[in-house]
């Protein structure tokens, strides 16, 4: 099952399983080919089930729409998660620290840095925030970083998800579904659980409080509405948190207090866990044509009268152009050398840089730093001539406009079809939460898988899969 | 709760009712339809039934004569009928869509499964012209269903609170609503000006109307008699042990809104006007109810319900 | 010269409104070339009004008042002495390095047309001051001030220079979006204008472009001058979505519609069968 020369997250080069794959390797191999295919098509239907409110949304035949999943989990050990957590810790402790500083004193800029132009110049760096102090510091309360390796030791980063990260409902899906289909294979692994991740994330939420909260902050859901494609999500969240889904129109700001409209009359509310973008927040002070947000939001967050989670602003963070200097932020705020590598990218900005990308476009990814949704890009390796030559017009025209990285040889991970097992590129999305008491990732994640055979593309409208992600102690692994 | 939570539980609830009611009325003006002259066959009962319903000015504004085919299409799948049995079906969807952790899994399901099967008789029904009649009675028969189904699940599975009373009040805000026009159906096929109230035709077109709220066997146990107008609307409008009397549903209604008022330590003018449309059922007799005019007590009820409707929007539901 | 201001914005609704919140940008503050002499703001209705400062440092007044609101006046009224400094803005309150003022927001695009009109009217120029001075006179010269639009309507800078028409204070948006384009700082300022001896054009707005070694000089396109005496400065931004006088928002509450029978039960049936 190892293929070729990409890193193989079950099976060694030398054919044997790495060490806390032993025991899924062993299960496999002893699985029939007839027991994994009614497990798959049970999980379908568990899913489904489930899923009747997975998929609906938005959509009038999306019965056909489930993200498929995987049965074979994603295995990570203890000792190698250890040293993921503490990367995305110090990760997600900088994020912060650099959002408290590019909107307070804007030393990382002073100090050299990162330019000046890449901050002030970037429309996610929100000059409504600067000046404005958050409680605790904390802008980034909820993150998702993605993450991915090519060999054994190194993991990198590929991208910080900031603003209003979401894939945290299939992670606690999928290991629900998993612990009905696959008992057996729970019994034969410790596997560090995630179905606290609501408490956790409630307890966080509450930790940032305005002052003026009461004893018991109100924290509600903001959501965009049930035509969003992640409305599910949404109030599956709301349900395990217990709090209220609440849409703009549900709440009213009267004298900079935020309110809810209950049956019993307006309700303060004291926290926010927004999943409405910036944009579209609050009509007096952004998008004058939202009507999905609430008039005066702003007004009332300014004052210091509400939480926002995340802090608006917090895109700035996440850019792909910051993201390139996030090594030396990292080295900048904790003296630190970071624990997690950057995907190595170059910065087209810098002359050298372009020069090198124009050369060796075929085999590059060029990706538009503040695009999104893969418009302005380019996969080399995928591109026809003729798009190469356009693309490389567009990056001589604007090319602090862009950023390029070289075609990742994304690990795999073992998959279950109908023809069998195969490996599969993955990638990983683990939750990392940041509260006044410090910074927390839920051991486990989000791994998205490119369920046809040699994708690169792991995005669920790509034909991409997801798997449950487990943490398990090396030792049952050893054993 | 949240004001916007209460007002789709309350509206869900609603047009679940309503389109029960719908297939209930079809029912019957079909079986009214095909009594031939003799036995009270008047040619006017699709007009009556559309008029029921609240749809005939919709319907002229679309249709240009009033037939059984047409009036089915119109009442059951036109999308232009903002009240048509499909538009119900999805109307409560997206309602329920939009709360749908505030509901049951089973009271989802019901709805959702509801609306996925809608799908299947829109395209077999769902298009003007000549009706599959086996067809149609299947889907009538699914739509009561469905709303037996939404009901029982609300009933069995629901926390008591008042998410609870919000929906059920919804419910019998519109069974009153509906039972009335029901009855008022009855009023507008009128009888051959030769035909002596009570006689053969009249009997026909009563036990008609019982059918269609299933109480042909309630009207025989409660009255251990032949069908006579006067009691079968005793039986709709004033017997509290008749489930949907308008009188039971106003029990209901007090009781709902009683309970919504203790909870919160408040009451309102939603409470002072159900107080008092109860006190009128409880204080009068069928007689009563014939000296003002059947029509017109039905017509004057069908208002002061719709405007308790406002009353608990105002008070509880989008302030 | 000493500038008396009344600004009066009327506000009537049918029908009338649960609640009502804006946020209003209309206080000056000092600098070298103004001093603030006396200034107050007043709704005439039951109302919240809560000062706040913004990011630019312009004073936010935030206002609220709950219903039925079926109309009101804000009035913002007072005296500013102002003095000429040949169009050139200091000892204001400056938050935001230079480089934010060259960031392109949604009102300030600068697509095909605007690009070129940029580059054809700096052609030729002698340095930056010099550019901004042709840039003015072009968009003076290049947009028709079309008298019946409203100052109030905020329009982006292309659309203005594609129909080359528009409000007074729209086309600062364009001298805005040209500069940036062409390299320059440059910002919107929101303010007033004394047109002539007893006229004050309420909500004005006009440029301001960052000039090494000068500091930041104001241009005011519509009528192709730097600001001198006549003009009061009440907020700077980044466009007008970020200056406006008034930000107004749609009316609170659910405004979800669901459908009852009609409660009607009429009676035409039994006419025409009687």
């Amino acid at each position: 099952m190892a293929t070729g020369h990409f890193f193989d997250e079950m099976t060694q080069p030398d054919g044997l399983p790495r060490k806390v794959y032993e025991r899924v390797n062993r299960w496999l191999a002893s699985a029939p080919p007839e027991l994994l295919a009614s497990r798959r098509s049970q999980a379908e239907l568990m899913f489904r089930r489930i899923g009747i409110t997975f998929n609906v949304y938005g959509d009038k035949d999306a019965s056909e729409r489930l993200i498929p999943f995987d049965i074979i989990p994603r295995v990570l050990g203890r000792s190698e998660w250890a040293r993921l957590e503490a990367g995305l810790i110090q990760r997600v402790k900088v994020l912060n620290m650099f959002l408290a500083d590019i909107y307070g004193a804007g030393e990382v800029i002073k100090a050299g840095i990162i330019p000046a132009d890449i901050v002030y110049r970037n429309p996610h760096f929100r000059p409504e925030m600067a000046g404005v102090r958050v409680p605790h510091d904390i802008y980034v309360h909820i993150s998702g970083i993605d993450i991915v390796r090519v060999d054994d030791h190194d993991f990198y980063v590929l991208e910080d998800n900031a603003r209003t990260p979401s894939g945290v409902s299939y992670m606690l899906e999928n290991r629900e579904v998993m612990m009905r289909l696959v008992p057996e294979l729970f019994a034969e692994h410790r596997v560090a659980p995630v179905e606290n991740y609501p408490d956790a994330l409630l307890a966080k939420l509450k930790s940032v409080a305005p002052r003026s909260a009461g004893g018991e902050p109100v924290t509600v859901l903001l959501t965009p509405g049930q035509f969003n494609s992640a409305y599910y999500e949404h109030s599956f969240l709301a349900d395990k948190l217990g709090v209220e889904l609440v849409e703009g129109s549900d709440l009213l700001v009267r004298d900079n207090v935020v309110y809810m409209r209950t049956t019993q009359g307006p309700q303060r509310v004291d926290v926010i866990y927004r999943r409405i973008d910036d944009d579209f927040l609050d009509p007096l002070a952004f998008r004058p044509d939202s009507a999905l947000g609430v008039p005066g939001l702003m007004s009332a967050y300014l004052a210091g009268n509400v939480t926002l989670a995340n802090a608006v602003g917090t895109g700035i963070a996440d850019d792909k152009a910051v993201y390139t200097y996030m090594p030396e932020i990292i080295k900048f705020y904790l003296g630190e050398e970071p624990l997690l590598k950057n995907v190595p990218t170059w910065r087209c900005r810098e002359p050298a840089a372009l020069k090198y990308v124009l050369d060796h476009l075929p085999e590059l990814v060029v990706k538009e730093v503040n695009g999104s949704g893969g418009y302005g890009m380019l996969v080399g390796p995928h591109a026809t001539k003729a798009e190469i030559a356009s693309f490389a017009e567009k990056l001589v025209h604007d090319p602090a406009g862009f950023i390029a990285q070289p075609t990742l040889s994304l690990s795999t991970c073992p998959a279950s079809f109908d023809t069998g097992i195969g490996g599969r590129h993955v990638d990983l999305r683990p939750f990392v939460l940041s509260g006044a008491d410090g910074v927390r990732v839920i051991p486990g994640g989000l791994t998205r898988v490119a369920l046809k055979e040699g994708s690169l593309v792991v995005n669920s409208s790509q034909g991409g899969g997801t798997k449950d992600t487990w943490v398990i102690d090396d030792e049952t692994g050893a054993a | 709760m949240l004001s916007r939570t209460a007002d789709n539980l309350y509206w869900l609830s609603r047009y679940m009712e309503r389109a029960d009611f719908l297939a209930r009325i079809i029912e019957a003006t079909q079986r009214l339809a095909t009594l031939p002259t003799a036995y009270g066959g008047t040619g006017t009962e699709w007009e009556s039934t559309l008029n029921a319903a609240g749809a005939l000015e919709g319907y002229k504004e679309h249709m240009s004569e009033v037939t059984e085919a047409d009036a089915i299409y119109y009442l059951g799948f036109d999308a232009r009928n903002p009240s048509s049995i499909r538009n119900c079906i999805e109307l409560a969807r997206t309602n329920a869509r939009a709360v749908r952790t505030a509901l049951t899994i089973e009271m989802w399901q019901a709805i959702n499964t509801a609306w996925l099967e809608l799908k299947r008789y829109e395209i077999s029904l769902g298009k003007p012209g000549p009706i599959d009649r086996i067809e149609l009675s299947r889907f009538l028969e699914f739509v009561k269903k469905t709303s037996l189904d939404f009901d029982g699940s609300a009933h069995r599975t629901m926390l008591r609170n008042d998410a609870h009373w919000f929906s059920r009040l919804g419910l019998y805000m519109e069974r009153a609503d509906t039972t009335a026009r029901i009855l008022d159906v009855k009023y507008h096929v009128l009888l051959p000006e030769t035909e002596a109230v009570g006689g053969t035709i009249d009997y026909f077109q009563w036990t008609a109307i019982l059918r269609a709220v299933s109480a042909l066997t309630a009207y025989h146990w409660v009255y251990r008699g032949s069908v006579k107008p006067w009691l079968v609307a005793d039986l709709l409008i004033l017997r509290p042990e008749m489930p949907r009397s308008l009188r039971s549903c106003y029990d209901n209604i007090v009781r709902l809104l009683d309970n919504i008022s203790r909870a919160y330590g408040r009451q309102g003018p939603a409470q002072r006007h159900a107080h008092a449309m109860l006190a009128r059922f409880e204080n009068s007799s069928i007689k009563d109810v014939f000296g003002t005019g059947l029509h017109e007590f039905l017509t004057e009820f069908v208002e002061s319900n719709d405007q308790l409707g406002s009353a608990v929007s105002e008070q509880y539901l989008i302030h | 010269m000493r500038i008396k201001i009344r600004h009066e914005t009327r506000f009537a609704f049918d029908p009338s409104g649960k609640s009502i919140i804006q946020t209003l940008r209309m206080t000056p503050r000092n600098h070298e070339g103004q001093r603030i002499v006396s200034w107050r703001m007043d709704v005439n209705i039951d109302c919240i009004l809560r000062p706040a400062e913004d990011s630019f440092g312009n004073v936010l007044h935030t206002f609220s008042a709950e219903g039925p609101v079926s109309g009101f006046t804000i009035t913002a009224e007072g005296e500013v002495e102002t003095f000429d400094m040949s169009g050139i803005v200091r000892g204001g309150i400056e938050r935001f390095p230079n480089d934010i003022y060259l960031r392109e927001t949604d009102q300030t695009i600068a697509d095909k047309g605007l690009r070129a009109f940029a580059l054809k009217a700096a052609e030729g120029n002698e340095g930056t001051l010099d550019t901004l001075h042709r840039l003015m006179t072009a968009v003076h010269e290049g947009i028709a001030i079309d008298p019946d639009a409203s100052a109030t309507d905020i329009v982006p800078a292309a659309d203005i220079l594609a129909a080359r028409t528009g409000s007074a204070a729209n086309v600062g948006q364009v001298f805005a979006a040209a500069s940036r384009y062409l390299g320059i700082p440059t910002r919107i300022i929101e303010g007033y204008y004394l047109a002539g001896p007893f006229t004050i054009a309420g909500g004005h707005s006009w440029a301001e472009a960052f000039v090494e070694g000068l500091g930041w000089i104001g241009f005011d396109a519509a009528h192709d001058l730097c600001p001198q005496e006549n003009h009061v400065r009440a907020a700077v931004g980044l466009d007008r979505l970020g200056t406006a006088p008034v930000r107004v928002a749609p009316f609170g509450g659910l405004a979800k519609v669901q459908i009852s029978l009609n409660p009607r039960l009429t009676q035409s049936q039994s006419q025409s069968q009687s």
